[in-house]
């Protein structure tokens, strides 16, 4: 190869200066060379992904989902604080007017009262339940049923409705459960207990209600927060619940409302979009240092990925999208700060999450495909490259040979008019003494007689070549596989067609060719 | 020449065929199988921790993620998977695995949308499972309820609360293990607990809670010689007529809960001391009592045999839905039943059974698992569940519900009616004024019962 390239830079040079034919060879021979060069520029480049669109596409994805996502989670959560807020100035109202000194405390000791308001309220927590994003709404009064009960420190009177059969699309057949509250209530409006009713809250166990109960603003909306995810007591699920404090209109802490906000809920709210990377899951959850805390948000549907609710993730970076890295699983994801704070300052983050293997599997495979083809076209060029080479020097390094064996007769036609032109150049150089050393009127002689010689027909030229072999008449016949009659025929043909006399004539001539060298021009 | 040309050409063609074969395989995403049970409802589900076992381990092996999308009660389930079915405007789009009894499956307005288990399963595996149990699960020589765990009725009793009653009136734990004790006994209690409050008339309470009135006429009659069914309709024979009467007797003394729910409810508040309910229903029975005025009581709960007529044989209820699977993609029917069978091996299912109060499915379980896991229980109230569950089995016979179309109809029809038309008898006899002869109350709900029937 080394050697075929040096010879070929050799006749490179000279090219400009021989014919076009051989110049349109060198341009399609450098025309594969670049195209080798090229298919191997494209193997490197496709091996470092530059032709991988992937990296591009998994954002594009997950920017359009997100965009959905955020803008969803912002509408219900603003949705749900609304109607927080709503619920919490008709609960005031509704307990104004149940107490005559406008005092909460009058609720104390008063069952009667309390089923009274609770079931005038539960009509409106049944609104805010059937017309909210929302998987269970609460009321808890500053009151309880029985102040000398063992632990009536910590219990208050309120009510709380939960879906019973939450599932993704069915919200007009929902179920209610009173999961606090009165248990008439309950009967009255032909709804279950939930299977851990209890009468009352323990408000050692509703995170909110401290914080609403120090809520000294005028407006409503000041005080309202969210509260990180939190087991719901004695059930399988968790939940993050909107905390609305009830004051009166003279300022006094009636209690604290608000709506809750399942997992379970949550995720059938938010299913997972499928996508050619996988399943997109939604999360809701706060970030810390350089920690996406799922444990302590939400997450949404986890359709078509691994990815567990319990699992917080360490999130690195990157110009496109980030990675987020789990103890098992990595995603690639696309995070968003939202309004919704909770109660200790922290923000929560709306984030789309997809399956990192998917993107990677789908990037090694471009990569794999661009190798091969580049591969490929490298492997095919290259071969086309060697027999272009291999055919281009052959007839060169054939004449070569030729001209050093000085066999000019042996070489041929080369198959390029350039060499062919040059040997026949060399040839008559070679060949041009013999001529010259000739009187011109003898050269005129063997020209004229050559000339002649072209007429003769291809069985002449055998008979006469019998001749110049020392072959008699009557041998002829035999040679030829014809009569001796047509041999006479022949032989008057060829006397007249040369312009001589005699056979003896003949024979002269003949062995005058000979002796120049010259024999090829009569036979 | 030609064969190196050969040669290349096929080079380029395998390189071609494996870089589209890696990519099919890269296309491939976890099986994501949705699930609606009742194990647990809205308390701590012992199986959804058995699924995220699942998930973590075989699951994560297989690439096959179970996701719960509801836990509530057999109720509910069935109203929803109805409303899926039959494609009502605002239904839940139906989960790939649900729980239901066979009379939901055959509600359903195309069976055949469920997998056949005996499609999934080999002759060996099912030789794996109690035969009864499997029975059961069949619609049409179809096995579309995949046993996973049966249950039984069994008696609960309130023994603080009762104790407390016997003291004053002499009345006995024993006396509740025939109907006609309870229900007598019950009438006692009504009364009982009416005079603790002079002042307040006819605030008697109730003594006995039943989850299932129509369980009660069924096994009764059955129980008695008779069959409770003729043509696919309630016979309404001579002995029905025995069933009712200690049954209405106590209902209109004010003696048993007639409004709705789980029997669990009034127990919880107090409004009932004793219950014949689901084994499973253990799990939602609170060892607290919650009363009116917000005190609360730590009560003792004992678990004792279904109660029998005293001439009729030992026949109890045998319950506990099935696990359908909606058929789909060979791949997701696949994932649902290689997280059944999962679930229904034998070590697994005993762990899942021993939390719920339920039996496991497959002799395995019953002889290698299930007295060791007993054994180990802590829980006073499981350990009677498991004591009484036993006796039940050791001198009980099950009673399986026939299946035909218009069972469940029937059943929701005669739940509903029958606690109407007592309930409504006993508020007319508490707000009449002349003494009301309960004999007659009692004979003329029976005849509007058949008339509604």
């Amino acid at each position: 190869m080394k050697m075929t390239i040096g010879k070929l830079f050799k006749l490179t040079k000279n090219a400009g200066r021989q014919s076009i034919k051989m110049q349109n060879r060198l341009v399609l021979y450098w025309g594969v060379m670049i195209l080798v060069v090229f298919a191997a520029i494209l193997a490197i480049m496709s091996f470092a992904g530059v032709f991988s669109d992937s990296e591009e596409r998994v954002a594009q994805v997950l920017s359009l989902q997100q965009k959905n996502t955020f803008s969803q989670i912002s509408e219900d959560f603003n949705r749900l604080t609304a109607q927080g807020i709503s619920l919490s100035e008709k609960a005031s109202e509704i307990i104004e007017e149940a107490v005559i000194g406008g005092n909460i405390s009058e609720l104390n000791d008063s069952p009667e009262k309390l089923k009274e308001i609770e079931s005038r309220l539960y009509d409106e927590m049944n609104i805010v339940l059937r017309t909210s994003p929302c998987s269970g709404a609460y009321i808890v009064f500053n009151a309880t049923t029985n102040t000398s009960a063992p632990g009536a420190g910590n219990s208050r009177a309120g009510l709380y409705l939960r879906f019973a059969n939450l599932s993704s699309d069915n919200e007009a057949n929902r179920d209610i459960a009173l999961y606090r509250g009165i248990a008439d209530v309950a009967r009255a409006h032909d709804i279950e207990l939930h299977n851990r009713w209890k009468l009352e809250f323990d408000i050692e166990k509703i995170s909110g209600f401290e914080k609403a109960a120090s809520f000294s603003g005028s407006r409503i909306a000041d005080g309202c927060f969210w509260t990180g995810r939190e087991n719901i007591t004695d059930t399988w699920e968790s939940c993050i619940m909107l905390a609305v404090p009830i004051v009166s209109g003279s300022g006094e802490f009636y209690g604290v409302c608000g709506v809750e906000v399942s997992d379970l809920y949550f995720r059938l709210i938010n299913p997972a979009m499928q996508s050619d990377f996988g399943g997109m899951v939604t999360v809701l959850a706060p970030i810390k240092g350089d920690e996406l805390m799922v444990s302590e948000g939400m997450i949404g549907g986890i359709n078509g990925t691994l990815i567990r609710g319990t699992e917080n993730f360490v999130i690195k970076e990157g110009s496109l999208f980030n990675t987020y890295i789990g103890r098992d699983t990595r995603f690639c994801g696309i995070q968003q700060e939202t309004d919704i704070i909770l109660e200790d300052g922290t923000v929560l983050y709306a984030v789309t999450l997809v399956p990192e293997d998917h993107y990677i599997k789908e990037d090694a495979a471009n990569r794999i495909i661009w190798g091969i083809a580049t591969a490929i076209l490298f492997v095919a060029m290259l071969f086309i490259s060697f027999l272009l080479a291999k055919n281009f020097v052959k007839p060169i390094a054939q004449s070569l040979e030729a001209i050093q064996e000085d066999d000019f007769a042996g070489a041929g036609s080369s198959g390029i008019s350039e060499i062919d032109n040059l040997l026949s150049f060399i040839r008559k150089k070679g060949s041009g003494k013999s001529e010259t050393n000739l009187p011109s009127d003898i050269e005129e002689l063997f020209s004229d007689f050559a000339k002649r010689a072209e007429a003769l027909t291809p069985t002449e030229r055998s008979i006469i070549k019998y001749y110049a072999d020392g072959k008699e008449v009557n041998e002829i016949p035999e040679l030829c596989f014809i009569s001796i009659n047509t041999v006479r025929k022949h032989n008057s043909n060829i006397y007249k067609k040369l312009g001589v006399g005699s056979k003896e004539e003949l024979m002269l001539y003949i062995e005058l060719f000979r002796r120049s060298g010259r024999s090829d021009e009569l036979f | 020449m030609k064969k190196k040309s050969v040669f290349i050409l096929a080079m380029i063609f395998v390189f071609c065929f494996a870089a589209g074969c890696s990519i099919g395989e890269n296309e491939k995403h976890p099986v994501t199988v949705s699930v609606w049970h009742v194990y647990g409802a809205q308390t701590d589900s012992p199986l959804n921790d058995l699924i995220d076992e699942f998930n973590d381990t075989v699951g994560k092996e297989k690439g096959i993620q179970v996701e719960v999308t509801m836990v509530s009660n057999n109720k509910n389930i069935h109203k929803d998977i109805l409303a899926a079915s039959n494609k009502d405007p605002g239904a839940p789009e139906l989960p790939d695995i649900f729980v239901a009894y066979p009379s939901t499956v055959m509600a359903m307005p195309d069976e055949e949308i469920l997998v056949d288990y005996y499609d999934y399963f080999s002759e060996e595996e099912i030789e794996k499972f109690i035969p009864s149990f499997v029975e059961d699960g069949e619609v049409d020589g179809r096995l579309v309820c995949l046993p996973v765990a049966k249950s039984t009725e069994l008696l609960f009793i309130n023994k603080t609360a009762f104790d407390r009653f016997s003291k004053e009136t002499g009345a006995k734990i024993e006396d509740l293990s025939t109907w006609e004790g309870l229900y007598e006994t019950a009438a006692d209690y009504a009364e009982w607990t009416d005079g603790q409050t002079p002042e307040v008339p006819d605030d008697g309470k109730n003594l006995f809670v039943h989850d299932f009135h129509f369980n009660y006429f069924q096994v009764g009659v059955e129980s008695l010689g008779e069959s409770f069914f003729n043509n696919n309709a309630i016979a309404f024979g001579p002995v029905f007529n025995k069933v009712w009467e200690p049954y209405a007797k106590a209902c209109l003394s004010g003696g048993v809960w007639l409004q709705g729910g789980y029997a669990t409810e009034p127990l919880r508040t107090g409004e009932a001391i004793v219950s014949v309910a689901s084994s499973a229903s253990v799990l939602y029975f609170s060892n607290e009592v919650i009363y009116p005025d917000n005190t609360s009581e730590i009560i003792e709960i004992i678990v004792r045999p279904c109660p029998v007529f005293e001439d009729g044989k030992n026949l109890v209820m045998q319950r506990g839905a099935g696990m359908c699977t909606v058929k789909s993609t060979p791949e997701k029917e696949q994932a649902a039943v290689t997280f059944l069978k999962w679930l229904t091996e034998p070590e697994t299912n005993t762990e899942f059974v021993i939390e719920t109060g339920y039996m496991p499915v497959t002799y395995e379980a019953f002889e290698e698992y299930l007295p060791g896991a007993i054994g180990e229980l802590n829980d006073q109230k499981y350990v009677e569940l498991y004591k009484a569950y036993l006796e039940t089995q050791e001198k009980f016979e099950f009673y399986s519900a026939p299946k035909f179309d218009e069972y469940l109809e029937i059943e929701n029809g005669f739940e509903d009616k029958i606690r109407q038309l007592l309930l409504n008898e006993r508020n007319e006899i508490v707000s009449a004024e002349e003494e009301v002869v309960i004999e007659d109350a009692a004979e003329e709900s029976l005849r509007l019962l058949k008339e509604y029937m």
